[in-house]
């Protein structure tokens, strides 16, 4: 259309638009109780490992440590001090599923991922994704970086979820954070433990997910 | 014509801006982090925009709700779009479909760098 003449767009009629549109988007409902949280852990673990393998052969210098701890509450949200997983500067990043996306507005999460990742080794990690070099002295990369990672666990960890026949869920946009975040991080309403599972390269703990999960989730 | 990126992971888009530049497309790329930055830019720019590469979990508005609004707008309509995201599932690619039945690709993240240049050839003009 080389010399038709353009109007912009009426912004406002199209953001109208698009809420109208996003609200017609279908509801999944709940059925009956799914596997363990173990069984789910277990499967977080190898979405992990497939996360590294798959793109770069990489794999873990030992087996997942899994651990169950319980979860820190304040006001219905996690504490967190990052500091304590590697004794040094953590970056943290943290993505949410719930059932649809108004689920997922309303903060009622099914399944809350944590990443963490030692700041001076995020771009290592990246690395071997085939990400562009970051400056692990640079905040908002550390904290982007932290967060891209944790989508790609969550969006393998969807197909092994899908394994076992679970529901296909709604993924949450990441949030993530340096060392602490001071009014914590929203987990399923209810929950009082978690899975650690702590990932080794050369025998030393360089990666920690967190997966805190409501009992029963939709399959 | 200029291909627009909407992704809020900044690592991300440099990720694709990057795979697009040692290709040597030459288009110029816009971005935006979020389905809401990504309607401003379409609003002024959409008669120079080629293909949206889309990524579906942001935050403010997601992909799937802007691809939901832009099919609806004739003056959008026909820009083709490519979503690249984490979300893998059979379900997932069928909602997008649902929702865009033109949808032009649908890449899995973390995708190969030859991949997404096949996936955005026929596009780019």
């Amino acid at each position: 259309m080389p010399n038709k003449k353009i109007n912009p767009l009426n912004l406002n009629s199209f953001k109208e638009l698009v809420q109208k549109e996003s609200s017609r988007m279908n509801l999944r409902s709940y059925s009956f109780p799914g596997e363990s949280s173990f069984t789910l852990a277990l499967a977080l673990s190898a979405a992990v490992k497939k996360t590294f393998y798959e793109k770069s052969k990489t794999t873990f210098s030992n087996e997942p440590q899994l651990e169950k701890k319980l979860v820190t509450v304040f006001l219905q949200r996690m504490r967190v001090d990052a500091m304590e997983k590697f004794n040094a500067t953590t970056v943290f990043a943290a993505l949410h599923f719930a059932v649809n996306q108004e689920s997922l507005l309303r903060k009622e999460y099914l399944l809350t991922l944590v990443v963490y990742l030692e700041r001076k080794y995020i771009p290592e990690f990246l690395r071997l994704l085939q990400y562009p070099y970051i400056d692990s002295d640079d905040d908002l990369e550390v904290k982007d970086g932290c967060g891209t990672l944790v989508n790609l666990i969550a969006g393998q960890y969807k197909k092994e979820m899908a394994k076992l026949g679970y529901k296909d869920m709604m993924m949450s946009h990441f949030e993530s954070y340096i060392n602490f975040v001071s009014d914590g991080i929203g987990i399923p309403q209810g929950t009082t433990e978690k899975y650690e599972i702590s990932f080794d390269v050369e025998g030393t703990k360089r990666l920690v997910v967190e997966m805190i999960t409501l009992p029963m989730l939709p399959k | 014509m200029k291909i627009l990126v909407v992704d809020d992971s900044l690592l991300d888009r440099k990720l694709l801006i990057r795979v697009l530049i040692k290709s040597g497309i030459s288009q110029e790329i816009l971005q935006a982090e979020d389905g809401e930055q990504a309607m401003e830019v379409l609003a002024t720019n959409y008669s120079d925009i080629c293909l949206i590469l889309l990524d579906w979990q942001m935050p403010k508005v997601s992909g799937i709700e802007l691809m939901a609004g832009i099919v609806k707008i004739p003056e959008l309509c026909d820009i083709p779009i490519i979503m690249v995201t984490a979300s893998g599932s059979d379900d997932n690619k069928r909602a997008a479909h649902q929702v865009n039945p033109n949808l032009a690709g649908y890449l899995v993240k973390p995708y190969k760098p030859d991949e997404l240049l096949v996936a955005i050839q026929p596009f780019l003009r």
